[in-house]
This record gives structure tokens, C-alpha cells and sequence, in this order.
């Protein structure tokens, strides 16, 4: 048992702190809301300058090939200062499912990108009544002399309107097992037959309904296995579950931490309101809270490192996470009063990430019906 | 950070898993498998397993002894935790850093080989969480102290050969900076024991002292410093049973979950109960989560970090996550948890019940939850002491 | 002796409002004409006075009609502002029938019974929950009070024309005895504002107040008492919309079951799930003691008792119950859930959406949840003073 950070991975969250409190103050985050594209392009080179993009990625594609667990604590400061960005969505969603499955062509021609900034990627896998149940999965794809043609509708797909390339979960079978009957295609943002939509999304966040009318795909953009996609998409899933818990545990800090900050100087009946017993409650119980989830998500982002199973700690973190970030942004608001109420004060802004976060890629239920399946069934 | 044990922690906690699995096998629970369980466990060293080797432990770290309490607690030994744990946490780990070289050779070794106990003579009726109202004196006199007062909750003095008392020795000065801690003989003339029975069905001692006269090489370390030694030792002594209530909720989840395997309620297996579900993955998940806590206390104590805030964030979540679980376990047992042990047809044994009344105690004992609340605000997280 | 009845009377009453609201909005979209015709019809009806007393205008009727007209006008979704006219009715109104002067209830009151909203303007920067540290002053020069200072989250300044304010007359008092209340005029000359949004486009305003004149017939009840109105005020204050909240929770509460019923996700019937199905349960069961808290507190408002203990913990029961109905819905939505209103997949149209947004407002308007349990704590249950 250690759980201690090396020194490389206290130096890692240092500079991420100092860099991101400087490139990410919130007139930027609420300036993203308003922006087209919903990122800094600058900001993005930066990242990859600063080695980020290319953090788990292998040294033969230029990365550093660092841990599963110093991308989460990047993630962690990420999160505190709600960093508006296609970084998880990129890297975690798509770098690591390509790295993972794909072929050595597709990584060639893919992972250097994205290390050197040059590439930005997305997943498509919800649609209007489908969360994350591969069963239910209904844009298909059709085998044709020049390929597949894929046809239906994706949502919630982020960043989908400036990613090069999107990796389209469609269905090429029959599900006669569970999972079964799936294919990932890589889809080239240039393919014609695309349109996207954005949504206007409680957290203001750029994410797209993808409507695919005829769009063909080469055989050769087939991500992994044939009829058997699903296998990779769940661990995907679970990478990318932990990250968005090591971001909603940074989100939840940074409160806590500003919380704390309002009660020690608002004065009302002659006291600070930090004084009050009931308050401080509300804080020992968010702090308590945030202990349980962050620890949770360390063990589950080492798992993932370690490449053992890790489905029960994987659905434990994000369990913990949802209802931690959800209830101290609800808290600091009962804290905070009026002014944490306000567009211009930072707390609305993690009010509704927090609740946005609580139910993407499944929320508390969802997670320990999961935990149950591997204790029970 | 690595989330694994080393191949010797493992190898160790296999060891015990394979004793417990040979001493307590189905028909081995006589009246006399205590006696001769403590002193075979005393026997292979584990009673004293950070205690340093020169006062006859083991000395290996914290991980040691909470992986040793989580098994202990996991197979049901006929051992109670908290014995080991008060002693371990109070005389053990006081002595180690401020008795006298006299004492540690006295006491230490002893601890180690499970021959005494020791329990905390601090509370008072008029001083619970609040110590620095307590109003036992103890009077120096030649070589001697003479002790009077009265203390409560003074776990068992009935039983224990010794407690640690809190006494003041210097009225003129404020109370914090006129403390002292006595290691006491509970055989000792002038001393009273009455028990109280407690809900959970404990007895409780309460200690009368009545002129109590107790070796001057008894007082623990230095005359008045008894506040900070107490203050400084407070996260050993909320997490005495480190390893211990982990154990325990594993088992009963495990034991709860084999239920709900084979148990049908109104035609429907519990297991496959949607709600049920849903509460079972609740409870693992916080099952979990203190493991990962009570790990990393140890893990920190080994480093010889400061662990005040470490152990207060434990015990909340420790108290809260134990009341949920109870909670929830006799919710999920329906009418049957009501069942008192022995009672045929009683789920789990009937343990349950016990457990619910005792489950009160941890709202109280060793400062409540609302009490370490407060202390995780002010010290913790740095806001100003409430009024 | 305990009855969970209506009497015949006020089911006919209740029964008037629904059919009022289906001839005057049903088949009508909630356009800017309908909105604006519509308070109108309630004012020829009488039943903006409903509270006050006849001679003034009012149809002289109690809390529970106006409870009952509450819940009915947020249930059918009207085209009004519950919370604004009860504000009006339950700061001004009252404090003005308590303590006014016959003149200013002649004056007022019947103003009130046709339609016309009174704002609030206690709030400042430095005293939100603690009305004490109130520092605008008021200085009493020949027939006028000059009032200088600030206010803060001031929502009706834009809004209406007339408001209650609170300000210092005496310095040299402690601080609790210095107050006092005045009608205030928001066109005077010194008043300006600046605009504050709240999330879900939430507007309230900051005020400035340089030299603002104000009448001194304008003052209400004496000199210095104005915090002891607003103590004895604030049961009637917690609870303002006495009602409101009730009727909107039972009809998003509706919406969310028939979108249960009707939604697949992951090709089940949300309404299938058995968590849901838990989950809508707890809310039913929440809704249904908020409503007979909130109709027993009306109950003992018309009988004239003492409303300190209910009014506390009804407020704290209604707030926790809606807060927590948004967050549990909101969730129950998934992925949908996030969409804002007009979005096109938004489930019931996006409205627990907004209001996730927009009643976040609820933890701590009023005084937090927080101060109001430690006031039961204090008050009702008599644990020793904080």
C-alpha cells in the first residue's frame, strides 16, 4: 500500500495548478460558453507544448508514457478550474480506445496527431433514447461495395462540430449476447452526410446531436473488432468514467475550498458564519465526502494502470463522485446566500457542471446496479 | 501510490486467514476456545506487532496490526478487538513515546504477550467531550500520589489490570496546563468499581478513588503535560480498532449477500430486488471506501505523518457509514432482523439485533460524530472556533 | 378536533378558481396578451384582496382561501406571479393592517385589493439574514425622512412602483431597536439601480439611495419599532406563497410520472424501473405531508394562533421537499435531463432544467434552512441559545 505521489507527480500537479490558474481564469470558462468552438485553440498548442496531450500516450507516438493515475491527477486540476476543453474527450475517450484496438496504421496516422495538437476526437455513442446500453444501440451500419454506410442519429457527442474525427459506435449485428452485434468506425469530420446540431446543455458545454444520412466509411476505418466493439467500448467507458471522477472531485475541492473562504469573513450577528456549528457541519460533511470519492477514483485510476479488473471500483468512484460533487455544490449555495446565486460569482458555474457530470456516463444508480451485477449475479 | 499489498503484508494475512480457518471451525466455539485462542495468538507475537522488538513485539508497521485486527474481526475470533486496541492505543503507544524506560520494560512487554490490559480513565460526570472540566486530584506526597475523584465509562475496569487516569495536578493553573496521566492499578486500595449496563449490553464501569495511593513512577512522562499527551494521542485512540470495524462490515456484507442469494421474500429473491440491489452496492461501496481510509491512516502512520486529520475524517465516515450499513442490514432482514441471537429462526444468527442497539454507542463514544465535525472545520479546514 | 376535509364552501371555492382558470386559459397559448389580461380578470374577481379586510376593499376571507386560490392559480400554471403578490400581501399587507395608521390603511390597502403589488426593501450587502446591520439612514428633516444608503437584492425596484423600507433612524440605539419602516415612492428622485442576474435569468437589483425624500405620513407604526414588525412579521414572510409551492410541485410532480410512463431508456419503461419507481414514490409521500403542512398552517392562521413553530418548520419542510424534488428529477432525466428549455429532445419541456437553476434561490432566500433550524432549535424546541 502507498499512497504517497512521487515527486514527478507532485511536480506534474504543481505546474498544472500555476499554468491553469493563470490560462484559465473563469472569464475564460464563461467566454467558451459564448464561443463557437468552445476551446482556446492557443490554449490547446500550449497543452501540447507542455507535454499534456501526449501524457499517456507511448513514446513512439511522441507522448510521455505516463500513468493512468498522473492523468487523473491532471484531470483533478482540470477540473477545479473547469477547464473548457476537448482534453478527456480526445485523449481518454479516443486516444487510449485507439491505442488499445487499434491497428498499427490507425495509430500511426492518428495518436501522433493528437499528441502534437493536431488532432481533436470525439465519441458518438448515445442517441435520443440510448444512454450507454450497447442493446439498445440502433444507428446502423450497412455493408457496401465501397464500405459501410452509416445511417441514424448520435447525441450528446462533444466537441463533435471540431473533431477531426469521430468514433461512431453503430450497430453491424445482432446483439445474440449481450454486447454483441457492435462496430466502432473512425469517422472522418470531412465525410459528407454529417450534420450536427449543438444542444443547449444546462452546464452551456459544446455538445452535438450528429445526424449520419448515408456517410460511407472505408472497411479500413474499422476501430477493433468486427460485430465485437463492445468489449473496448466498455473499457473506454471506464477510463473515461474515472477521469470525468477525477475532474468532479477537483470541481468539488475548488467549492469547498471557496465555501470555506465565505464563512471565515461573512459577518452576520456579529460572528463569522464559518463559526456557526451548523455550517461547519455542512463543511466537515463535504470534506468527509470528498475523502471517501477521491480515494475511490485513486484506486480505480490505479487499477486501470495496472490493467486489472476494476469494473466494481470503477462504478464505486463514479457512485461516490456523483453524489459528492452534486451535494456540495448544493450546500455552498445554501452557504454562499445571494451571492453564490449570482451569474457573476463563480458557483453557478459548478452548480450546474456538478449536476451535469452527476448523470453523465451514468449516475449513482446506474453505478451500483453495476456494482450489484458483480457481487450477485 | 499503489493500491496492493506487498507480498509479505499478504503472506501474513494468509497466515492469520489459515489460523482463524483451523482454531474456529464449525463445533470449535467451547467456553474455553477464548482463554486458549488469546494465548496462542499471544504466542505467535501478534498481539504486540508494532510494538519495537526490544520490548518483545514484533516491530512492524501499522498495516501490520490493521490487517491482523481486519481478520480477527473478519472470522469471528473469540477475541474482543477493542481490548487490544485501548490497550495497544493508550498504555502501548503513550508508553512508547513518553514513559519512562522503567515503564516501557514493564509494561510494553507485557502488552505484547497480551498478559494486561489497559483502559482510559479520563470522563467524568460532568466532563465528557469537554476533559478540561474534569475534578480528580491527585496530591503529590513524598513518593507517592494520593488520588481522589470519581470517573465514568472507565471500559472495564472491572476486568482490566490497569487504567490510564487523567488527574489534576495543579489546581492554580488552568486546567489544560495542570494535567497529568497515572497508570493505575485497578487492585489498588480505595478504588470502587460499579458497573452500569448499557443498551448495547455492555457493562460500563463507573470508578470511585477513594485516597488512592499510586507510585510516583507511575505518573505517565511529566508531571502536567497530560493535556498534550492526551491531545496528541487522540487520533490513535479514535482509531484504536483500525482494521477491526472494516473486518466486521465485510463479514456481515458477505454473510448478507449469501443471504440475499438464498432468501426469498413475497417470491422474489432479495438478490434480485431492484431496491435491494441498490442497497447492497451502497454498502460494499462504503465498505470500500474506509478500507481505503483506515489503509491510508496506517500507511501515514507508518511515514510518521501528523494524523489528526487523517483520523478525524476516518471516524465521521467510519460512524456514519457503520449506521447506514446496520441500518440498512436490518431494513433488508425485515421482520426476521428483529430476531435476538439464538432465536431459531433469526437471519444471520441474530447478530444484527445486537449490533443495531450497539450501533447507538458510535454516536457517542470517543467524541461523537457531531463533536469530530467540528474539529474537522476548525482544524481542518481552518474556520473559526464556533461559538 | 382533527379533519382532513374541506368544507363545502371552500371546495366551491376551489372548484370557482379551476373553471375561472379553464374559461380564461384553456385552448390559449401564454402569450404577452393572454399574461396581461389575466391578472386584470383576477382583480374584477376580488380575489387579489382576498385577505383583506372588506372595509378596505378586500373580501375579507382567510389564509386557507388564500391558500387554496395559491395552489389552484400555480397547479393550471397561471399566467401570475404568486410569489410577487404574495410578498406584497404577506410583508406589506400585513405590516401595514398591523401597524399602519387608519389613513394609510384607507390609503393603501384598497390599492392592494386591485391588483397593485408592494415591494420589499430590506436587504443590503452587509445584512441578509441579519437585519440588524442594516445601516441606511433615515434623518427626519421638517416633513420629510432623507434617506441615504444601499440595498442589495432588491427584486421589485424595476417592477413596481411602491415598496416597504427598512431604515436607521437612531444610531445611538442598539442596533435591533433603531429601525423603522417606511412606504417608499421607487421613482423618487435619488433612487438608482443597477441590474443583478441570478441563475435562470433571476433579476434583481442593487439600490442606491442618495438623498431620497420621503414623506413622512410614510412612515408606518413608530418610530425605531421596525425590527419588532419584521420578527413578528416573519412567520407570514416564510411562508409567503403559502400554498404555491404546493400546487407547483403536484403538477411538475404529474408531468414527471407521465414522462415516465411514456420514455424508454436503454429499452425499458422509465416508470418500469424499480428505482424510479422509489424515487416518485418518496416524492409523492413529500408533496402529500407539504400539503398538509402548508393547509394546517393555513388552519391555524385563520383560527388566529400563534404561527412561530409551524410557520419554521414548514418552511424548512417545503424547501427541502422542493429542492430535492429538483435535484431527484433533474437526475431521474439522465442525459436529457440536461437539456435547457426549447431544446428539442428537452424532457417536459425543459422545465426542471430551469428550475434546478432558478430555485437554487430557495436555499437560502428567507434565511437559510440552516438559521431556520437553529431558530426551531432555539424557539420551539428550547435548546439554549447558539
Amino acid at each position: 500500500m502507498d499512497y504517497g505521489f512521487s515527486e514527478e507527480q507532485k511536480i506534474l500537479r504543481k505546474t498544472a495548478r500555476d499554468f491553469l490558474s493563470k490560462e484559465c481564469p473563469k472569464a475564460m470558462v464563461r467566454q467558451m460558453a459564448e464561443d463557437e468552438k468552445g476551446y482556446s485553440p492557443s490554449l490547446w498548442k500550449k497543452m501540447a507544448e507542455m507535454g499534456w496531450l501526449g501524457l499517456v500516450l507511448p513514446s513512439e507516438y511522441g507522448g510521455s508514457g505516463g500513468s493512468f493515475l498522473d492523468l487523473v491527477m491532471l484531470l483533478e486540476e482540470m477540473g477545479r478550474v473547469l477547464l473548457p476543453s476537448p482534453f478527456s474527450t480526445t485523449i481518454v475517450m479516443c486516444g487510449l480506445y485507439i491505442l488499445e484496438a487499434g491497428n498499427e496504421q490507425q495509430k500511426k496516422d492518428i495518436l501522433h496527431k493528437i499528441v502534437k495538437g493536431e488532432a481533436i476526437l470525439t465519441l458518438a455513442l448515445s442517441e435520443p433514447d440510448v444512454e450507454y446500453d450497447p442493446d439498445s444501440i440502433t444507428v446502423k451500419a450497412v455493408a457496401n461495395s465501397d464500405g459501410y454506410l452509416i445511417n441514424g442519429n448520435k447525441l450528446f457527442v462533444p466537441y463533435a462540430h471540431i473533431a477531426n474525427y469521430l468514433l461512431c459506435v453503430t450497430r453491424t449485428g445482432e446483439n445474440i449476447d449481450k454486447g454483441k452485434g457492435l462496430t466502432t468506425f473512425i469517422v472522418d469530420n470531412s465525410s459528407s452526410g454529417l450534420n450536427y446540431t449543438p444542444l443547449k446543455t444546462l452546464a452551456r458545454d459544446k455538445q452535438y446531436e450528429v445526424t449520419f444520412k448515408d456517410v460511407l466509411i472505408p472497411e479500413h476505418n474499422i476501430l477493433g473488432d468486427f460485430d465485437n466493439g463492445w468489449r473496448d467500448v466498455e473499457r473506454t467507458l471506464q477510463r473515461a468514467t474515472v477521469a470525468l471522477c477525477a475532474e468532479m472531485n477537483g470541481g468539488a475541492q475548488n467549492v469547498l475550498d471557496m465555501t470555506v473562504e465565505y464563512a471565515k469573513q461573512r459577518v452576520q450577528f456579529d460572528r463569522p458564519i464559518g463559526s456557526m456549528q451548523a455550517l461547519q457541519h455542512h463543511c466537515a460533511n463535504i470534506a468527509v465526502s470528498i475523502e471517501a470519492s477521491r480515494s475511490a477514483t485513486y484506486e480505480a485510476a490505479w487499477r486501470i494502470g495496472e490493467g486489472l479488473p476494476c469494473s466494481i471500483e470503477v462504478s464505486m468512484a463514479k457512485s461516490l463522485a456523483s453524489e459528492c460533487y452534486t451535494q456540495t455544490t448544493q450546500l455552498s449555495m445554501l452557504i454562499h446566500g445571494g451571492v453564490g446565486y449570482m451569474e457573476d460569482h463563480d458557483l453557478p458555474l459548478y452548480y450546474r457542471q456538478a449536476k451535469t457530470a452527476e448523470v453523465t456516463l451514468g449516475d449513482a444508480d446506474y453505478h451500483r446496479e453495476k456494482i450489484a451485477q458483480e457481487l450477485l449475479d | 501510490m499503489h493500491f496492493c499489498f506487498t507480498e509479505e503484508q499478504e503472506k501474513f494475512r494468509q497466515e492469520i486467514v489459515d489460523f482463524c480457518k483451523a482454531e474456529l471451525q464449525e463445533g470449535s466455539r467451547t467456553p474455553d476456545l477464548p482463554v486458549s485462542f488469546r494465548r496462542k495468538i499471544a504466542e505467535k507475537g501478534w498481539i504486540g506487532l508494532s510494538i519495537p522488538k526490544e520490548y518483545g513485539g514484533q516491530g512492524l508497521g501499522a498495516i501490520y496490526r490493521v490487517i491482523f485486527m481486519e481478520e480477527m474481526a473478519y472470522w469471528r475470533a473469540p477475541i474482543v478487538a477493542y481490548d487490544y486496541g485501548v490497550t495497544m492505543s493508550l498504555l502501548g503507544n503513550m508508553c512508547l513515546r513518553h514513559g519512562s524506560e522503567a515503564q516501557k520494560s514493564e509494561y510494553l512487554p507485557k502488552i505484547a504477550k497480551g498478559e494486561i490490559f489497559c483502559g482510559q480513565g479520563y470522563s467524568e460526570p460532568q466532563a465528557g467531550n469537554d476533559l478540561s472540566l474534569i475534578q480528580t486530584t491527585a496530591i503529590r506526597q513524598d513518593d507517592h500520589y494520593i488520588i481522589n475523584g470519581q470517573k465514568m465509562w472507565v471500559h472495564d475496569a472491572q476486568t482490566y489490570r490497569y487504567t490510564l487516569l487523567m488527574a489534576k495536578t495543579d489546581i492554580t493553573v488552568p486546567p489544560e496546563r495542570g494535567i497529568s496521566l497515572f497508570i493505575i492499578d485497578n487492585s489498588s486500595p480505595g478504588i470502587t468499581v460499579i458497573p452500569q449496563i448499557a443498551m448495547s449490553g455492555q457493562t460500563t464501569p463507573q470508578v470511585f478513588l477513594d485516597n488512592v495511593l499510586v507510585p510516583a513512577r507511575n505518573l505517565l512522562g511529566e508531571e502536567n503535560m497530560g493535556w498534550e499527551y492526551y491531545l496528541e494521542n487522540k487520533p490513535f485512540y479514535w482509531n484504536k480498532e483500525q482494521g477491526a470495524e472494516t473486518g466486521m462490515m465485510r463479514r456481515i456484507f458477505d454473510d448478507i449477500v449469501r443471504y440475499s442469494k438464498e432468501t426469498k421474500r413475497n417470491g422474489v429473491l432479495l438478490s434480485q430486488s431492484a431496491v435491494i440491489r441498490q442497497r447492497l452496492a451502497s454498502m460494499a461501496t462504503d465498505i470500500r471506501a474506509l478500507r481505503l481510509l483506515i489503509y491510508r491512516m496506517a500507511w501515514m502512520e507508518t511515514k510518521g505523518f501528523d494524523l489528526s486529520d487523517i483520523a478525524s475524517l476516518t471516524r465521521v465516515f467510519h460512524v456514519e457509514a457503520w449506521i447506514r450499513f446496520v441500518n440498512k442490514t436490518m431494513q433488508l432482514m425485515g421482520l426476521g432482523g428483529q430476531l435476538s441471537r439464538r432465536q431459531v429462526p433469526a437471519p444471520l444468527g441474530g447478530t444484527m439485533e445486537a449490533l443495531y442497539r450497539q450501533a447507538a454507542l458510535q454516536l457517542m463514544q470517543r467524541a461523537g460524530p457531531s463533536y469530530i465535525k467540528s474539529t474537522i472545520a476548525t482544524h481542518h479546514l481552518g474556520l473559526p472556533p464556533a461559538w | 378536533m382533527v379533519n382532513f376535509k374541506f368544507t363545502e364552501e371552500q371546495e366551491a371555492f376551489r372548484q370557482e378558481i379551476i373553471n375561472f382558470i379553464k374559461v380564461e386559459l384553456s385552448g390559449k397559448t401564454n402569450t404577452a396578451t393572454v399574461r396581461s389580461s389575466f391578472v386584470p380578470k383576477l382583480v374584477e374577481k376580488g380575489w387579489l384582496g382576498l385577505t383583506i379586510p372588506e372595509e378596505y376593499g378586500g373580501l375579507g376571507r382567510d389564509a386557507v382561501y388564500l391558500t387554496i386560490f395559491n395552489e389552484e392559480m400555480a397547479y393550471h400554471q397561471a399566467p401570475i406571479s404568486l410569489s410577487l403578490y404574495g410578498r406584497s400581501n404577506s410583508v406589506f399587507g400585513k405590516i401595514c393592517l398591523q401597524h399602519g395608521s387608519q389613513e394609510q390603511r384607507q390609503k393603501w390597502l384598497p390599492r392592494l385589493a386591485q391588483g397593485e403589488a408592494f415591494g420589499q426593501c430590506f436587504t443590503e450587502p452587509e445584512a441578509g439574514t441579519d437585519m440588524t446591520r442594516i445601516q441606511t439612514r433615515a434623518v427626519l428633516q421638517g416633513d420629510h425622512y432623507i434617506v441615504n444608503g444601499q440595498k442589495m437584492f432588491i427584486t421589485t425596484t424595476h417592477i413596481l412602483r411602491y415598496t416597504l423600507l427598512m431604515a436607521r433612524t437612531n444610531i445611538n440605539a442598539p442596533a435591533e431597536s433603531g429601525l423603522s419602516m417606511f412606504i417608499m415612492d421607487n421613482k423618487s428622485t435619488g433612487i438608482t439601480f443597477t441590474p443583478l442576474m441570478g441563475m435562470g435569468g433571476y433579476r434583481t437589483n442593487q439600490l442606491f439611495l442618495d438623498n431620497v425624500e420621503v414623506p413622512s405620513e410614510n412612515l408606518i407604526g413608530e418610530e425605531n419599532r421596525g425590527y419588532e414588525y419584521y420578527l413578528e412579521n416573519k412567520p407570514f414572510y416564510l411562508n409567503k406563497e403559502k400554498g404555491a409551492e404546493v400546487g407547483a410541485l403536484r403538477r411538475s410532480f404529474e408531468q414527471l410520472v407521465k414522462y415516465a410512463k411514456e420514455t424508454t431508456r436503454d429499452g425499458h419503461l422509465l416508470a418500469n424501473n424499480p428505482i424510479v419507481r422509489q424515487r416518485l414514490a418518496e416524492m409523492a409521500t413529500n408533496i402529500r405531508t407539504m400539503r398538509h403542512l402548508t393547509y394546517r398552517m393555513a388552519f391555524m392562521e385563520a383560527q388566529g394562533l400563534d404561527l412561530f413553530y409551524i410557520a419554521s418548520i414548514a418552511r424548512v419542510f417545503i424547501v427541502e421537499t422542493w429542492l430535492k424534488f429538483n435535484s431527484t428529477a433533474l437526475q431521474l432525466l439522465g442525459l436529457n435531463g440536461q437539456l435547457q428549455r426549447g431544446a428539442h429532445y428537452a424532457p417536459l419541456g425543459g422545465s426542471i432544467n430551469w428550475h434546478y437553476e432558478y430555485d437554487a434561490l430557495q436555499y437560502f432566500t428567507r434565511g437559510s434552512p440552516s438559521y431556520t433550524k437553529s431558530y426551531i432549535a432555539m424557539h420551539d424546541l428550547g435548546l439554549p441559545e447558539n
